[in-house]
């Protein structure tokens, strides 16, 4: 009972309110260092197959021999594709595929993003396996143009080389061979249709195939598919630029990011570094990473690498639009100068398929969500979140601090007890309960009211106008994406200044409503943070980390400002409003695009693409939860200017 | 399985990665067409059973013959109590449980239950029970029926492995337990009168090849051990009929004796014929010596297969003919 009793008292202790700043800082610090702690041996994991049919590795692969002058024939005629139109050059493909004996059909598709119009046509072809139930699929895509906007042309003769020999390799018994009605024999291993997949365009255009496939397009700008196959499994794409005499690579590197940070089925990208690093002796290299000696700065730089793009959410390859319709897909992409070539990753995409192949379920014993290092370690999630979690939390833990401290009565109700300056005794009441007797302070009696009305109509509209900005940054042309975002900065500077100045004139909200509207913003943003972790965790991490300060401004006292000596005052409020405007999300993103060398337009137009396009919705996380946040954090700032304290 | 679409092979299933033998089929062996054509062929494997038909249910039924009386005789297990039966399951399994299509498990209470009512039913005289899973052995304890010799791949958390895959199929093509059992088979058991035993047969497992430690329950079976060790490996690996040969002097002395008598009957219905030619009176007489032969005859054992003596049966059956064709002429001329 005294335990009890001495808890409750704790509630009207003027300290236990110091305490969450620092319980904040805190869990931001852990957030930040558990990461750095992810790399370690002890943390990660090594890379393994958990799905026991994929058997990778186990099959020989036959693709060689002859195929290669196949192969050459057709990255000739790829080659001689260059210029022209789209419709001549959909044709050529399409009659080769035909030649080979598929089924082929094209698709048009037109995105208008901008101003701008994006359009192209996608070419495909389907082998039916001859033993298959039809109900699956499997897709082996080649854009014609890659991530670089290069023309993909040992890509695009590889996949046609493949469908060749997926659909006529004379198999190794003469009686297990199927004969085809063209008489012509054929190989008939296969469970599922495969797809052969040339888009205009690497994210656009197989965005536009998936979204089609899936019955999910705009009918008015995309066209329906006129031939279709079963549920789609599995989906690799193949980036291989090298012109019509080859050009022979060192390493592979697998891309796997997908649209708003979803990654495949980590199976498959084991299975693909498996076969190619094992079976077929390629290396492998994820992020970018061309050199990795497997150090822990490393490790650590590849896992900072893979949050970025995963927070960016953009589609790093062909692969990414599959990721949305739960259909595991990665790119393949050659790099370097070595040895190897195109019958290298010819086989290693047939032992791939064949991994593919022996699939009896979509891929779902292995992890969904992991952050890798390096090609054979991982953390799993599990391991990982409570770090966007932490960052998540200390914003709540500031919410409740405030809503607390808004609760408390005035500091001028008579808690400072007049110490020299009123001499008189402070008022007091009698409490009987039961047996006991009290003596208590009247103020500590007082029952404070807490006004809603403004901090919530300033927090929802806030976060409306922010919604509002983020239909402007996806709809306005891009021509006038460079002014429209300089005088978007520029009033969101003026804006908290501005609005504190009216509202002190007109609404005249006090102290304790901005300390509401401070914990109803920090609410938000803490409960809207943890749960885009479970969604993106990179991006919920990044937006903590640059919305920390947040937490821990305080209305400027204008007191401080008054008793200061001028030289002083003046310039630490503007320090504080420096730091402020430093971490808006305008600035944040102006100096993150100076440092990698890009400008803020493109990557502004990159989003509104997205957005139009993918679907991505990074932007909508910025501009609707993060920079809601940001101005209520300057308004409180400059409200202490302005607010009479009483 | 063989039909599956990823069967590199459609329709043909080997046991290991030389191909030599397709199970399934009788007539081809996998070297057609590639100038292996005499390659010994075994003749196919009858499978009563695929695919979907192959449940836990379906299996249960079929040892307990629980089945409608439309059900046909060829999807049917029919035994008597004087029936071995052999069972051999693999695939995956657990502790005590085996693993059936992916989608079910049979129990080990489930398979001693089943076990028991045929026990009940009078369906077998005794079973060699053979399981090749991961923790094979758990499945043993639970049975309780009598006259079963019951033996699993590997102990409690013990796993059992495969022995090699074939690469052009993409997959393991035979368990190690089994390569091993197979290996027996074909090594020891050279032809349908081998003599080889069951504890011949086990104590053949070396668990440094086989990779995991057999664990055998022969407590069930009548006589224990030592009689459950001697049983014969055809016993129930063959559908061989156990024939003896006698080859004794006793049963060779009574065959001449019978030849004898059956010589002076002949001579004596001889001699009554031509004494019937002479006096009608005898018709009796020569009835009687027109059935004597043919209650000699009763007295005839069934000789067995194996020639150890091959003159003497040729003598017998020459007399056994001849005495045959006398009575026979005897009747037919005296039916008028």
């Amino acid at each position: 009972m005294a335990l009890i009793s001495s808890i409750l008292a704790l509630r009207r202790d003027p300290r236990i309110l110091k305490l969450p700043p620092y319980l904040s800082a805190l869990c931001i610090v852990i957030g930040v260092s558990w990461l750095l702690v992810l790399p370690l041996n002890q943390y990660s994991r090594q890379t393994y197959v958990s799905e026991n049919a994929i058997l990778p590795g186990q099959v020989h692969t036959y693709y060689g021999g002859s195929e290669h002058d196949v192969f050459r024939a057709y990255r000739h005629e790829v080659a001689a594709l260059a210029d022209s139109s789209v419709e001549e050059r959909s044709q050529k493909l399409n009659d080769i595929f035909r030649g080979i004996g598929l089924k082929v059909a094209q698709q048009d598709y037109t995105y208008i993003v901008g101003g701008r119009n994006i359009s192209g046509r996608n070419s495909y072809a389907m082998l039916q396996g001859p033993r298959a139930d039809a109900t699956e699929a499997i897709v082996l895509v080649a854009a014609w143009r890659n991530m670089d906007d290069a023309i993909n042309y040992s890509a695009v003769a590889l996949v046609m080389s493949l469908a060749r020999y997926f659909k006529r390799r004379p198999s190794l018994l003469a009686k297990s061979t199927c004969t085809f009605t063209d008489g012509k024999p054929g190989w008939s291993i296969w469970s599922k249709d495969i797809i052969f997949l040339i888009p205009s365009d690497s994210t656009a255009g197989t965005q536009a195939w998936v979204d089609a496939y899936h019955d999910n397009h705009d009918p008015s700008t995309i066209s329906s598919l006129p031939l279709k196959a079963g549920a789609l499994q599995g989906a690799v794409a193949l980036d291989y630029p090298a012109g019509p005499w080859g050009h022979r690579f060192d390493k592979l590197h697998v891309v796997y990011d997908g649209t708003n940070g979803q990654l495949p089925n980590l199976d498959l990208f084991n299975t693909a570094v498996s076969i190619a690093s094992g079976q077929m002796g390629i290396g492998c290299t994820i992020q970018r990473m061309w050199r990795h000696n497997d150090s822990y700065q490393e490790r650590l730089q590849t896992m900072l690498r893979g949050m970025i793009s995963q927070g960016l959410g953009h589609a790093s390859g062909p692969h990414s639009a599959f990721m949305p319709y739960h259909v595991d897909a990665i790119t393949l992409q050659t790099v370097g100068d070595g040895w190897h070539d195109e019958m290298s990753l010819g086989r290693t995409v047939e032992s791939l398929f064949r991994s593919l192949n022996n699939l009896l379920e979509h891929l779902h014993q292995s992890f969904f969500f992991y952050l890798l290092m390096h090609a054979n370690r991982f953390v799993s999630i599990g391991t990982y979140l409570p770090s966007a979690m932490l960052v998540a939390v200390s914003f709540s833990i500031t919410a409740i601090a405030l809503w607390v401290q808004s609760g408390r009565p005035p500091k001028s109700a008579g808690e400072d007890l007049p110490s020299g300056e009123k001499g008189g005794k402070p008022d007091m009441t009698v409490i009987k309960e039961g047996g006991a007797v009290a003596l208590v302070p009247t103020a500590t009696l007082e029952i404070v009211e807490r006004q809603l009305a403004f901090p919530l109509a300033a927090v929802l509209g806030l976060h409306f106008l922010g919604i509002v900005s983020f239909y402007t940054f996806n709809h306005v042309a891009q021509s006038s994406l460079q002014s429209s975002f300089f005088l978007f900065a520029v009033l969101s500077a003026l804006l908290p200044p501005l609005a504190t100045f009216i509202l002190s004139r007109t609404v005249r909200p006090s102290a304790q409503e901005y300390t509401l509207l401070h914990s109803f913003s920090l609410l938000l943003l803490g409960a809207s943070l943890s749960t885009l972790a479970t969604l993106n965790f990179s991006l919920s991490l990044l937006v903590g980390l640059c919305a920390s300060p947040l937490s821990f401004i305080r209305p400027f006292p204008r007191r401080l400002l008054a008793s200061l000596p001028p030289s002083l005052g003046a310039p630490l409020f503007v320090v504080s409003a420096v730091v402020l405007t430093a971490v808006s999300p305008m600035a944040i993103l102006g100096l993150a695009n100076a440092y990698w060398g890009r400008s803020v337009v493109d990557l502004l137009a990159d989003a509104a693409f997205g957005w139009t396009v993918w679907g991505m919705w990074t932007s909508f996380v910025i501009w609707g939860v993060w920079w809601p946040a940001w101005v209520v954090g300057a308004c409180v700032l400059w409200s202490g200017i302005f607010v009479e304290e009483k | 399985m063989a039909c599956n679409p990823r069967n590199t092979f459609p329709g043909a299933v080997f046991n290991s990665r030389e191909r030599s033998v397709d199970l399934y089929d009788g007539v081809f062996g996998a070297g057609d067409g590639l100038g292996l054509e005499d390659v010994q062929r075994n003749g196919g494997i009858e499978v009563d059973y695929r695919g979907n038909e192959v449940t836990v249910e379906t299996f249960i039924r079929l040892l307990t013959d629980r089945f409608p009386s439309s059900y046909p005789r060829s999807k049917r297990l029919v035994t008597d109590e004087r029936s071995n039966i052999l069972i051999y399951m693999t695939g995956h399994g657990g502790n005590e449980f085996l693993k059936f299509q992916d989608s079910e498990e049979i129990g080990a209470v489930d398979l001693a239950d089943a076990f028991e009512q045929m026990h009940e039913k009078r369906r077998y005289n005794s079973i060699l029970f053979l399981v090749d899973t991961c923790q094979a052995g758990t499945l043993l304890p639970s049975l309780r029926s009598p006259n079963i010799i019951a033996a699993g791949s590997s102990k409690k958390d013990q796993s059992s492995y495969s022995h090699h895959a074939d690469q052009d199929i993409g997959i393991a093509v035979i368990d190690r337990w089994t390569y091993y059992n197979l290996e027996f088979l074909e090594r020891e058991v050279t032809s349908t009168s081998s003599n080889k035993t069951i504890g011949q047969l086990f104590d053949s497992y070396d668990p440094l090849l086989v990779h995991s430690d057999t664990e055998v329950r022969y407590d069930l079976f009548e006589g224990g051990a030592q009689k459950a060790r001697e049983r014969r490996v055809l016993d129930f690996f063959g559908n061989v009929q156990a024939v003896e040969m006698g080859g004794d002097t006793e049963e060779e002395q009574q065959w001449r004796e019978d030849l004898v008598g059956l010589k002076r009957l002949i001579e004596r219905n001889m001699q009554a014929r031509e004494d019937a030619a002479l006096h009608p009176l005898l018709s009796e007489a020569t009835i009687t010596a027109a059935e004597a032969p043919l209650g000699l005859l009763k007295k005839f054992q069934v000789v067995s297969a194996k020639a150890t003596s091959g003159w003497s049966k040729g003598v017998g059956g020459a007399m056994a003919l001849v005495s045959l064709g006398v009575g026979w002429s005897m009747a037919s001329y005296f039916e008028y």
